[in-house]
């Protein structure tokens, strides 16, 4: 080798030395960009998800009670409510689904955050039943229900009405109309008409629960 | 090193030998150098505050929106008079400097002298809350102060000092 062969020689090696040197450094930034990508968490997209399920499943206007979900309530259930009841919430899209039912819907929420809570969902019916009733007659409610119509018919005279015991409606001189009694809701009641006798048609509302999942999605 | 034998070629050789490996030294540490200058004027240039400002718009995200749970957990049951202190934890820079977290109507914003970094949330409070006012700097010991008033609760936000001169030798917050 001559002298000229060495010094280039070393150059060279140099540059390649250099060469591996940027792509290390440009190798870094990429794993550095990768590595902020995958903590970006959206806290506030959360919190507004998070502050969703919570309020929807305790606040009076669309719970019977909390985490028990009042259908009745739904159809009803606009956006700017969803705003007003949960306000970290404005601004972004969103989409609240309990069950299969899409309730509210914003914008396009897909990729964002999702929350999901398991609620009861309460919907009311209400059943009639007719029947004859003489002193000392019990009839029990199969199904629970915050109250009950009783209509009585016009000849009847039934002076007293106990519900599981406790005396709801007294009238000396025959009960002939329409009485509402509230009932409890942790006892299935047993209503006990005496005095006299008389048709009674007892209207109760119980309410038909069955599970579902409240998904509240929220994106930007 | 090559050693003299007389001969003719090798002079001439020296003559060329000794000027390659000077230079070539030479050559190398200048690229070296404008090399190594050249990646920390666009590392430190370029590259890292943007990070640092990307990364520093992530913690306010997050410092903001945990002040806001921690202001929301600190409003305490309805009672007929309610005084409370609540402590609460802040980074205490963000980016290299101070900031401030203020009340802007119903929403909590983070006020950072770098205009890149900056983040705001809405405050989600029971209807008994009627005022929500005060200001947060970094640094200081930032607590929540909820009192009562004929029109409903105050949510003050404070720091520690500021409580316990009020609180007259009854105890620390």
């Amino acid at each position: 080798m001559t002298a000229d062969d060495r010094g280039q020689a070393n150059l060279v090696a140099l540059a390649v030395a250099l060469v591996a040197l940027v792509s290390a450094t440009t190798l870094g930034v990429v794993v550095a960009d990768g590595a902020l990508a995958d903590a970006d968490r959206d806290p506030d997209d959360r919190r507004a998800a998070t502050t969703v399920a919570d309020r929807f499943v305790t606040a009076e206007a669309t719970t019977v009670r909390p985490n028990v979900i009042d259908a009745d309530a739904l159809p009803s259930f606009t956006p700017a409510r969803l705003d007003a009841l949960a306000p970290p919430v404005q601004g972004h899209d969103v989409r609240v689904r309990v069950g299969e039912t899409v309730v509210v819907d914003r914008g396009n929420p897909t990729g964002g955050v999702t929350v999901r809570r398991v609620v009861l969902v309460a919907s009311k019916t209400d059943r009639t039943r007719e029947f004859d009733v003489a002193d000392g007659t019990e009839v029990t409610l199969p199904r629970r229900s915050p109250r009950v119509d009783l209509a009585f018919s016009a000849n009847s005279t039934v002076t007293t009405v106990r519900a599981n015991g406790r005396v709801v409606l007294h009238d000396p001189d025959g009960l002939d109309e329409t009485r509402t009694v509230a009932l409890s809701r942790y006892e299935t009641t047993t209503l006990a008409f005496s005095g006299g006798s008389g048709a009674v048609s007892a209207t109760s509302y119980p309410r038909q629960t069955r599970k579902a999942t409240l998904e509240a999605t929220v994106g930007d | 090193m090559r050693r003299f034998d007389g001969r003719p070629s090798d002079r001439l050789a020296a003559d060329r030998r000794a000027l390659t490996p000077a230079i070539g030294k030479a050559l190398e540490v200048g690229v070296v150098v404008i090399f190594v200058g050249v990646l920390s004027t666009s590392l430190y240039g370029g590259f890292v505050p943007e990070y640092r400002t990307a990364v520093g718009d992530e913690v306010a995200d997050r410092t903001v929106v945990s002040a806001a749970e921690r202001i929301e957990a600190a409003v305490p049951p309805a009672a007929r008079e309610v005084r409370s202190v609540t402590r609460v934890d802040l980074p205490t820079s963000i980016r290299g400097a101070n900031y401030r977290v203020v009340v802007d109507g119903r929403a909590l914003v983070l006020e950072h002298p770098a205009s890149d970094i900056s983040a705001q949330t809405r405050l989600a409070l029971p209807g008994r809350v009627a005022v929500i006012t005060g200001t947060w700097e970094s640094g200081a010991d930032p607590v929540v102060l909820i009192e009562d008033s004929p029109d409903g609760l105050v949510v003050r936000l404070t720091d520690r000092r500021a409580v316990a001169d009020g609180l007259d030798g009854e105890g620390s917050a």
